[in-house]
């Protein structure tokens, strides 16, 4: 239910400044949805493309596995994969749109050399080892993709509901209440110009009867 | 000086024992099995019959294929006159046994698990020698020189924490040790065989390398001395396409395998028919033996079939797990 607001030309000025502020506001968070939509659509394409990667990539990665596993044992992959070192390259900067921070990872070498020696150990490990690498390259694509389009979402949605209350409840009370307060003022000064030319009149006809 | 002529009972027994050979037949019908099972079923014709009990699960698989080869390394150790030629294909044991102790090791300092079921009884030395040598920190205590090799392995360790450094070590010292056993029976077939491992070795690394993109010093430091290729050559080679490696090597008797090689496409495929052809080229080299009745030489032959066999079970079950073409299996299958 709207608040109750007194019909007077202070509130009118201070109601038609909030009227003016909630448009302005509405125009810029509309700004803001559209470059945040843009922003989304780019990385929703982005992450189509990755995903279609993915599933590509990962099968690829877990054929070469099987190879490997073939060519020398499954104990001996469980062994190899325990000298290959723990990855801790992966350098995550922020970068601000529209003040929402979208991730970026550095990218990471295509190029990796082997964390095993070659003694015990395969050709079709090599390949393995390179699959997963890229695997592990992809993922750190996806991983920045997704949070970006996480981010953005929530920051659409935010946004949106923000532009629809000022634009369907904040901008429609404002602007109803200035209606109603100037429809009030107007009004009193109406009943002042009518009041004042009713006083106007009667002083007119007092003087005529008291000059004879 | 030992001498071919006291070889006379252990050829005639390994000659027995090659009769228990899986043969092309049998691993033709496993690989047309239907599924896991089904295979297990065809090995259990064959003399790994008496480990397929000891099997948890069916994908337990590596159990009785270690057992068998356990067995036959025992048996071999009993009657043989010197006992490096046992240990010739042992050693590479040894070493992963080091090695899956000092990653353990390594491991525990960050606070992660130890995984002793990584460990193979296939050793020459007892594993438990192995683990108190190493977690006394006793390293003279250590078979094939591994005690300098150890210290220094550590120190990399920690100056540089990476493990592919220390592994380089060790498989150097692998190679050194080799070449002095088979130096310690002084059969000319064991020397030359040596050197054919060693040539393979290399070549393989060398490929492997030329597929990581890596180039002068660093391929050097995968290589190994010893070979009939000199280091070298070997190098130089790493900058010559690899269809023309069999025209630069053609004074090496490797050459007529990279020759195969040389007509696959991909690099890919390269690989895994150089893997097979180098592993053909020892078995070929090793096969002449077979017609000279007391040869010392016929050990180490029985010994490599018997570790080619276990690879191609090997291969044939995983690939049964992992249900690969067969084409595909049929073409990395090792000749016996």
């Amino acid at each position: 239910m709207a608040k109750k607001i007194a019909p007077t030309r202070g509130n009118l000025l201070r109601v038609l400044r909030a009227l003016h502020l909630a448009r302005k506001g509405h125009d810029l968070l509309e700004q803001k949805r559209q470059v945040l939509m843009m922003e989304l659509m780019r990385h929703i394409d982005r992450a189509r493309d990755i995903q279609k990667d993915m599933a590509e990539i990962f099968a690829a990665a877990y054929r070469a596995l099987q190879h490997a596993n073939v060519s020398v044992g499954i104990d001996t992959v469980q062994e190899i994969s325990r000298a290959v070192p723990e990855s801790d390259e992966f350098i995550v900067r922020l970068r601000s749109v529209m003040g929402v921070d979208i991730p970026e990872v550095d990218p990471i070498p295509e190029a990796c050399p082997p964390g095993y020696s070659f003694q015990g150990t395969s050709g079709a490990v090599d390949r393995a080892f390179l699959a997963f690498h890229r695997v592990r390259v992809l993922v750190a694509r996806l991983a920045e993709v997704e949070t970006s389009v996480y981010r953005l979402a929530v920051q659409i949605r935010k946004t949106h509901r923000r532009v629809n209350a000022l634009e369907k409840v904040v901008i429609p009370q404002y602007g109803a209440a200035a209606v109603a307060i100037g429809a009030v003022l107007e009004e009193g000064d109406r009943e002042d110009f009518a009041r004042m030319k009713i006083s106007k009149e009667a002083g007119k006809k007092g003087l005529g009867r008291e000059v004879p | 000086m030992p001498t071919p002529e006291r070889y006379g009972y252990a050829t005639a027994r390994i000659r027995a024992m090659e009769r228990r050979f899986v043969d092309q037949g049998v691993l033709q019908r496993m690989l047309d099995a239907e599924d896991l099972s089904s295979a297990l079923k065809v090995l259990g014709e064959t003399a790994y019959a008496p480990w397929l009990a000891e099997m948890k699960n069916e994908r337990d698989f590596d159990r009785p294929i270690s057992s068998e080869m356990f067995h036959c390394y025992e048996e071999v150790r009993q009657f043989v006159p010197d006992p490096e030629m046992g240990q010739l294909l042992r050693i590479t044991y040894d070493f992963h046994n080091i090695k899956v102790i000092l990653k353990s090791m390594l491991r525990h300092r960050r606070g992660q698990s130890r995984r002793w079921d990584l460990l193979t009884n296939l050793a020459s030395r007892e594993t438990d020698d192995l683990l108190a040598a190493m977690e006394s920190e006793d390293y003279r205590l250590l078979p094939y020189g591994l005690s300098g090799v150890m210290e220094e392995c550590l120190s990399v360790w920690e100056q540089t924490q990476d493990i592919v450094e220390v592994e380089k070590r060790l498989d150097a010292q692998l190679f050194r040790a080799l070449g002095e056993l088979a130096k310690a029976t002084a059969f000319p077939g064991v020397l030359r065989w040596f050197r054919a491992r060693v040539d393979a070795e290399n070549i393989r690394n060398l490929l492997r390398l030329r597929r990581a993109g890596e180039e002068g010093v660093k391929i050097s430091e995968f290589l190994h001395e010893g070979g009939n290729v000199s280091l070298e050559r070997l190098v130089d080679l790493g900058s010559e396409p690899v269809e023309s490696w069999s025209r630069v090597l053609h004074y090496a008797d490797v050459a007529p395998y990279l020759a195969e090689m040389g007509e696959q496409g991909s690099s890919e495929a390269m690989l895994v028919m150089l893997e097979k052809a180098l592993d053909d080229y020892i078995s070929g080299m090793l096969a002449p033996f077979s017609y000279t009745p007391f040869a010392p030489e016929n050990v180490l032959r029985f010994l490599w079939s018997k570790e080619i066999e276990t690879k191609n079970v090997r291969i044939v079950l995983v690939s049964k797990t992992s249900g690969l073409d067969r084409d595909m299996v049929r073409k990395v299958l090792r000749r016996v």
